[in-house]
């Protein structure tokens, strides 16, 4: 497998945008000082880790700064770009929530931006794919899986991050009402993710020899993993969410809710992780 | 843009010696994993049954391709940094190694494993027709090293008035993706239709 740096690299960032946009959402919702500053440092560190990645791809890493010349016609280059407005974005959103610059409104207004810069990330990342010289990855369904990745991290990490700071207070305190459209929007994600597996599959099965190839090599050698990667992805996304739902309605306390959430983002994060793995690992060429 | 160069193949009567494959790792000083032209067997047909017989249609040929130096190459679209460029005179594509960031986007999209990674100077490497002995008057030296000199290469309006050939042969992409600057003589058995292709362009 030599696509480590790239598998890398879209997780990470997918989870990036993920986290910004939940967490600012939430922000809105529910204006403590804390909860708007408390996923910034870890947003930084996954960007961060992603550009690291991206840098070990590179036979060359010293001419990264020439990534953008091409921004005209490669949708490589508009991802760089991408990477770079996003990381920009979020770095003066950082610098006006720790330095308490303007009204909440106004920070709100920018964290709007950093957004909208993440979602166009996420796009120019799935257009990088989708190419006609592979036809696994030229579908929608490529984009689609990608927005959904970036949904499922964000909401399930921040699910988690909400739940261990109340439990921080006290963990004897029920769990708070008001998060319970995270769990909702991380089974909608689930969703959105199985639409995508779904469509990918008509997909492959009438769009050539090569689109079949990739679709006999998920049915072969790297259905295990596949089957794993759908376990994790239900159990994570959409049976642990709907129980968490279900002891939230009987006013549960925060201290039990924490490992089972804990238990679905390891799960949704390593179903992601895995979808990645044979997203690249089945790709087959037309003419080669 | 000038005339666009390219190679006429006649693969009807090669014989699978790979001296122009050899002759080219040679000229450009190529690492083992690397080759700019490579010779390709296909093996097509197979048995079928006729009455109460079986008969074979099995058939085997050689195609030799390097670049293509495509009229819509894929490669020059995806680079991120502009390194991969079709030159105006002779729609020669080639690799400025100094703009070349190694990130082998060019050759995931090529569908005929044109551009290739050299993991000693961390670039991509790729046939660019031997511009430097062309430019002293000499012909691609593959073209020089076939013993059958079955490769031409010049325009490719001339070579298609007076070689033929077609670009449709089984087992390569289908050249409405990219419009490769290539014709081949298809050995019997090799020429493929173009109603085949789905075009999906």
């Amino acid at each position: 497998m030599k696509d480590w740096s790239l598998i890398i690299f879209t997780i990470v960032m997918q989870g990036a945008v993920g986290i910004f946009i939940a967490s600012w959402l939430l922000g809105m919702l529910r204006p403590d000082q804390q909860g708007r500053t408390r996923y910034l440092p870890w947003i930084g560190a996954l960007g961060l880790v992603g550009v690291i990645a991206s840098l070990t791809h590179l036979g060359s890493p010293e001419l990264a700064y020439l990534t953008m010349r091409n921004v005209g016609r490669s949708w490589l280059s508009r991802e760089i770009l991408g990477v770079t407005l996003f990381g920009g974005a979020w770095l003066i959103s950082a610098v006006l929530e720790y330095r308490n610059l303007g009204t909440p409104r106004v920070r709100d207004a920018w964290h709007a931006v950093t957004a909208i810069c993440g979602l166009g990330l996420i796009f120019v990342m799935s257009m990088a794919y989708r190419f006609f010289v592979v036809p696994s990855w030229n579908t929608a369904a490529t984009t689609a899986g990608f927005y959904a990745t970036a949904g499922l991290i964000g909401t399930t990490a921040v699910l988690c991050g909400e739940l261990f700071a109340t439990r921080k207070q006290n963990d004897a305190k029920p769990a708070p009402q008001d998060l319970t459209w995270l769990a909702i929007a991380a089974m909608g994600f689930v969703g959105l993710q199985v639409l995508t597996i779904v469509t990918r599959g008509v997909y492959l099965g009438g769009a050539g020899p090569e689109a079949q190839a990739t679709a006999a090599m998920l049915a072969g050698s790297w259905f295990p993993l596949l089957v794993i990667r759908l376990i994790c992805l239900g159990i994570g996304g959409a049976v642990l969410m709907a129980w968490t739902m279900r002891q939230w309605a009987v006013g549960q306390k925060v201290a039990r809710l924490v490992p089972v959430t804990v238990a679905a983002f390891v799960l949704v994060a390593a179903g992601e992780l895995m979808d990645r793995v044979l997203f690249f690992a089945s790709r087959v060429q037309i003419g080669q | 843009m000038g005339k666009q160069l390219g190679f006429h193949i006649d693969s009807r009567y090669c014989s699978g010696c790979k001296t122009c494959q050899v002759a080219c790792k040679d000229r450009a000083d190529l690492k083992v994993g690397q080759l700019w032209r490579r010779v390709y067997m296909y093996e097509d047909g197979g048995w079928f049954k006729v009455g109460a017989a079986w008969r074979s249609s099995v058939a085997s040929y050689w195609v030799g391709i390097s670049c293509n130096h495509c009229e819509n190459p894929k490669c020059v679209d995806i680079c991120p940094t502009g390194a991969m460029q079709k030159r105006e005179e002779d729609g020669v594509v080639m690799v400025n190694t100094d703009l070349c960031v190694g990130c082998r986007s060019c050759a995931m999209a090529c569908p005929y494993d044109a551009p290739q990674y050299n993991p000693d100077t961390g670039k991509m490497g790729k046939c660019d027709a031997c511009s430097d002995r062309r430019a002293e008057g000499k012909r691609p030296v593959c073209v020089d090293a076939c013993p059958f000199q079955l490769i031409t290469f010049g325009p490719m309006d001339e070579l298609e008035k007076t070689k033929g050939g077609t670009p449709w042969v089984k087992g390569m992409a289908d050249p409405r993706l990219t419009r490769p600057s290539l014709l081949i003589n298809p050995a019997t058995g090799a020429a493929r239709s173009p109603q085949e292709g789905k075009g999906n362009q």
